[in-house]
């Protein structure tokens, strides 16, 4: 494959490497595509940022506070039986 | 196991209804966490605290309910993403965004000033995605990362996995910035 083709990936592409490169390492060719390809668009370098935001809320995420009062009755009522 | 019920219900039901759309379902795996610690009680080393070990339990749970959900999805929507399928439509044929579903704002990686209208447009949005991207995207943080053991587990080819994350992540990303816009 010509160099030209390796590194012009387009952003389908560039968005798929970049939520994949957190669970599996990407490949040279793949790494080199997704580098080049930040340094000239600043939409997947946004898509980037937003992506990265949301993993972060996604691992931190953290619901409201309920009363639980009702369900430990249950629990230990279940519990019991 | 009545102390560690009076304990830690409360936060593991924080922690499983920020997960699952439906309240009840949450409270449910909540319960039936509490029901295979009793069972096991046995395995419980003691080598780490009861509410590691509870909430350890409680992502087994969580795994189990979006690999149904996943698959009950699968079966509704009939087959397996194409490689070239159109519901990726964010981009045109050629591969780049569209004028109407590039990011808008170049600037933002979602840090607002204010965090509680951020975290309200992420629920939201993650409420409204397909039952199968949504299980897809929530096996990612509860099996930390590990894909084989998520594509095992959906029984999906690593390809089709990648694409459902991807899928959802732009319409996650897409939806919570035409929020933001909107209510700003």
């Amino acid at each position: 494959m010509a160099l030209t083709d390796t590194l012009m990936i387009h952003c389908r592409k560039a968005t798929e490497l970049v939520e994949r490169r957190d669970l599996q390492p990407l490949s040279m060719g793949e790494r080199a595509g997704l580098w080049f390809h930040m340094r000239i668009c600043k939409y997947c370098q946004a898509y980037s940022m937003q992506s990265e935001a949301i993993d972060l809320w996604m691992e931190e995420r953290v619901g409201t506070r309920v009363d639980t009062v009702a369900l430990e009755d249950r629990i230990l009522t279940r519990l019991k039986g | 196991m009545a102390g560690w019920v009076k304990s830690h219900t409360a936060d593991l039901v924080r922690y499983a209804r920020s997960r699952v759309k439906d309240p009840d379902v949450a409270d449910d795996l909540v319960q039936l966490t509490f029901v295979s610690a009793w069972q096991t009680l046995k395995k419980f080393a003691g080598d780490s605290s009861p509410r590691t070990w509870l909430f350890a339990i409680l992502k087994h749970k969580l795994a189990d309910h979006y690999r149904k959900v996943y698959r009950e999805g699968q079966q509704v929507s009939g087959m397996e993403i194409a490689d070239d399928d159109p519901a990726i439509s964010e981009f045109a044929t050629n591969g780049h965004w569209t004028s109407t579903t590039k990011p808008a704002d170049l600037s933002s990686a979602f840090e607002l000033d204010e965090k509680e209208r951020l975290d309200r447009a992420l629920r939201h949005c993650l409420d409204l995605l397909p039952t199968n991207l949504r299980g897809a995207v929530e096996m990612k943080y509860l099996k930390e990362k590990d894909s084989e053991e998520i594509q095992q587990t959906l029984g999906i080819s690593a390809t089709n996995y990648w694409q459902q994350l991807h899928r959802a992540k732009l319409k996650l990303r897409s939806c919570i910035e035409g929020r933001l816009t909107r209510n700003a």
